[in-house]
């Protein structure tokens, strides 16, 4: 009923009339001119030099709002996303497509593509390796490549296209150590990557440094893709769903890899996925997104032991298992709302199970409910003011 | 690889001779006819053919029988020649095929040659830069240029500009191909031949960059956007290096294809450019050809120009192995 009055009223009908497409293409063009000229300035590296809120992270996002600015309106893709990446710990991010994750994870490598993706406002404090903080969400696009694939890197959901397929693996491996490293000549180059294939897991890395992209299988291409994130020895990796395009014997070799790893690199993981068997697996600490906001955060024994959110307890069912009796999976009820135009109030409402009057008003704030745990809904509020 | 050379030979000698017979047979259903056309001209003169000469005149050539089976009889006549490697002599010119089309073909090609070269090198960087700055001002206003270069009719542009090159400033002269009052010789020579061919080259390469930027333009947009161009940029490679390694070096693929393809179109002439300037180019002795019914001068022609672009679709295949490493041949 609520969706029903709601679209009726706000939106008298679906389509843009020509005079609002002009209106909008207009304040795009002004934000989009503003924030591009930003990010191609030239700037002293004390404009962006900034200090950890706690030491022991490696990676802390605050308020990070990254908008798309489309014909249709600005979509706030990431909308005021808070979390941190402590030391030597992974982070898994969980939430349905199109909530954010990825454009959380773009936006600290930087790699959201202008001029109609842009990093609106809010903090990403990054610890080098000699302890320097940088903001990179201030950084200069001429000065992210201090870190970008070189103390973060990136593996990407899709191994099958992920590579250049007219290079050989070797090429494309060797160029990582060749961009970041220095006084580097072939030979170095290419022990260094033929070290990183053996790492990573790979049977024959002389054949396979031989050989172009498509000579190999997905799970192999995956290896490649790891070996490569990791021959600039990176701080901190993002794994973007590194497992979806894989079948599930192979998802688990590259778990147990990317596992593995984590403790020989002495780094961090943010790993973002959908899949919460990864996550609980996986995961120290987890962050559930819905609709480009964090709703809820903790570690991974207190979001699958004791989950607070509405929308978190429906995840948790909504996962397939072994022992179920039910003949239907069950399934969260209703769609995310339209990213254009988000509701003012809890952005779940509409298909939350769970309302209480207090869901009408402001968008809720995050609540702590332990040292680790935060929820951003009504009904823990009073908790708050009780204790 | 051998082996798939020499299947796709076998199978270009039975195309070809599926191209001749066509060419052939549509030629003699031409409604020109040289004997007739050449009475004419000796009855203008103001002597007389008598009918016995007009007839031996058409059997000399081989046209007296236009029923089915002449035609036939004349085509494997041809044929039977061409196996011997002779093309023929020119009704016209009245020296074998092969000479003429050799003495020609040169001017042709160089020009044709000259403004391929230009083409890629002008409609490659203008294609790059429009798609990697996509709906901005740049890209708009090389699409629009080139866009208005592919519209323009060739007899239209190539006359503009030798009015106003030619004719109004006096730069450059406004047709032939050697200036008949002066003879040079060495250096003079050569820049003598690339004034008079300035004109015809730059029209060439104008009307054709359009099409090349568009192709350039879409492949490197396609290549942009996929996830290894993401990859690359991941690594922490510099834009630039990006663009002009890893998503140029895609963009070759077809480009270089796309190359191969245009050997036929290096030798066959611009029929309608060298018209305008009066160039003696393989082109303009086509239509000539044409207009006046030499049937083996067509023929040899047309014969040359299919086989190039058998020649050319094999190399475009053999070039796909060589630039993508996915691509095998069997």
């Amino acid at each position: 009923m609520g969706i029903f009055n709601k679209t009726k009223k706000t939106e008298k009908r679906d389509y843009l009339s020509g005079k609002e497409i002009r209106a909008i293409a207009k304040e795009n063009a002004k934000v989009m001119k503003r924030l591009e000229a930003y990010k191609y300035r030239k700037a002293d590296e004390s404009e962006y030099l900034t200090k950890m809120k706690n030491d022991d992270n490696i990676l802390e996002i605050d308020n990070l709002h990254t908008y798309f600015f489309t014909e249709q309106g600005v979509v706030k893709s990431v909308n005021g996303v808070s979390f941190d990446v402590p030391k030597n710990a992974t982070v898994g991010i969980v939430g349905e497509s199109g909530c954010g994750k990825s454009v959380t994870s773009m936006s600290v490598m930087r790699l959201i593509q202008g001029p109609t993706g842009q990093i609106y406002s809010g903090e990403i404090r990054f610890k080098e390796k000699d302890d320097k903080v940088y903001d990179i969400a201030k950084m200069p696009i001429r000065d992210i490549y201090k870190i970008r694939g070189n103390e973060i890197a990136m593996i990407f959901q899709e191994p099958m296209t992920s590579l250049n397929p007219v290079f050989t693996i070797g090429q494309q491996l060797d160029e990582v150590t060749f961009i970041h490293k220095e006084g580097v000549t072939k030979d170095s180059a290419k022990a260094k990557s033929i070290e990183m294939l053996n790492l990573v897991g790979i049977a024959m890395p002389e054949r396979v440094y031989n050989s172009f992209p498509h000579e190999l299988s997905g799970g192999m291409r995956q290896r490649v893709m790891i070996a490569m994130a990791l021959a600039s020895d990176p701080r901190l990796i993002i794994a973007d769903e590194p497992t979806t395009a894989l079948d599930v014997t192979i998802q688990a070799q590259i778990l147990d890899l990317l596992r593995d790893l984590k403790s020989k690199i002495d780094g961090s993981i943010m790993l973002i996925t959908h899949d919460l068997g990864v996550i609980a697996e996986m995961a120290d600490y987890v962050v559930v997104m819905y609709a480009g906001r964090v709703i809820e955060k903790g570690t991974v024994s207190e979001i699958f032991h004791n989950p607070l959110h509405p929308y978190t307890i429906g995840l948790q069912k909504s996962k397939p298992t072994l022992d179920s009796k039910d003949e239907e999976l069950f399934n969260i009820p209703g769609n995310v709302p339209n990213p254009v135009n988000m509701p003012n109030y809890c952005y779940f409402k509409e298909r939350c199970s769970k309302c209480v009057k207090k869901c009408n008003g402001d968008y809720p704030e995050m609540v702590q409910v332990s040292p680790t745990h935060f929820v951003a809904c009504h009904l823990y509020e009073e908790d708050k003011n009780n204790g | 690889m051998l082996k798939y050379i020499l299947k796709r030979i076998v199978m270009a000698i039975f195309i070809l001779m599926g191209v001749s017979m066509i060419i052939y047979f549509l030629i003699r259903l031409m409604p020109v006819d040289f004997i007739q056309d050449k009475i004419n001209a000796i009855n203008q003169g103001g002597a007389t053919v008598s009918e016995e000469t007009v007839n031996a005149m058409y059997e000399m050539y081989g046209l007296g029988d236009n029923s089915l089976m002449g035609i036939l009889e004349g085509y494997f006549s041809w044929l039977g020649s061409l196996v011997k490697f002779d093309l023929g002599t020119s009704f016209v010119y009245g020296i074998p095929v092969a000479d003429v089309i050799v003495e020609h073909m040169g001017i042709s090609f160089i020009i044709a040659l000259i403004a391929t070269v230009f083409e890629f090198l002008i409609a490659i960087p203008l294609g790059i830069t429009a798609a990697t700055h996509q709906y901005s001002f740049r890209d708009y206003l090389v699409t629009i240029l080139v866009m208005i270069g592919i519209s323009l009719p060739s007899f239209f542009f190539g006359n503009m500009l030798k009015d106003f090159l030619a004719l109004k400033l006096g730069w450059f002269p406004a047709s032939g191909l050697v200036n008949a009052t002066v003879s040079y010789s060495g250096i003079e020579l050569l820049v003598d031949y690339l004034r008079h061919a300035f004109i015809p080259i730059l029209t060439i390469v104008i009307l054709s960059i359009g099409a090349r930027m568009r192709m350039t333009r879409t492949n490197m947009l396609e290549v942009m956007n996929s996830d290894y161009i993401r990859t690359a940029r991941a690594k922490g490679l510099k834009e630039k290096k990006v663009i002009n390694k890893h998503a140029f070096r895609n963009t070759l693929i077809p480009l270089v294809t796309s190359l191969a393809g245009l050997l036929p179109s290096l030798f066959s002439g611009a029929i309608i450019t060298e018209q305008v300037f009066d160039l003696p180019g393989i082109g303009n002795i086509a239509l000539d050809a044409m207009n006046r019914g030499d049937i083996p001068f067509i023929m040899g022609y047309n014969m040359f120009l299919a086989l190039l672009s058998v020649v050319g679709v094999l190399l475009a295949d053999l070039m796909y192995a060589v630039v993508d490493p996915r691509v095998k041949l069997e």
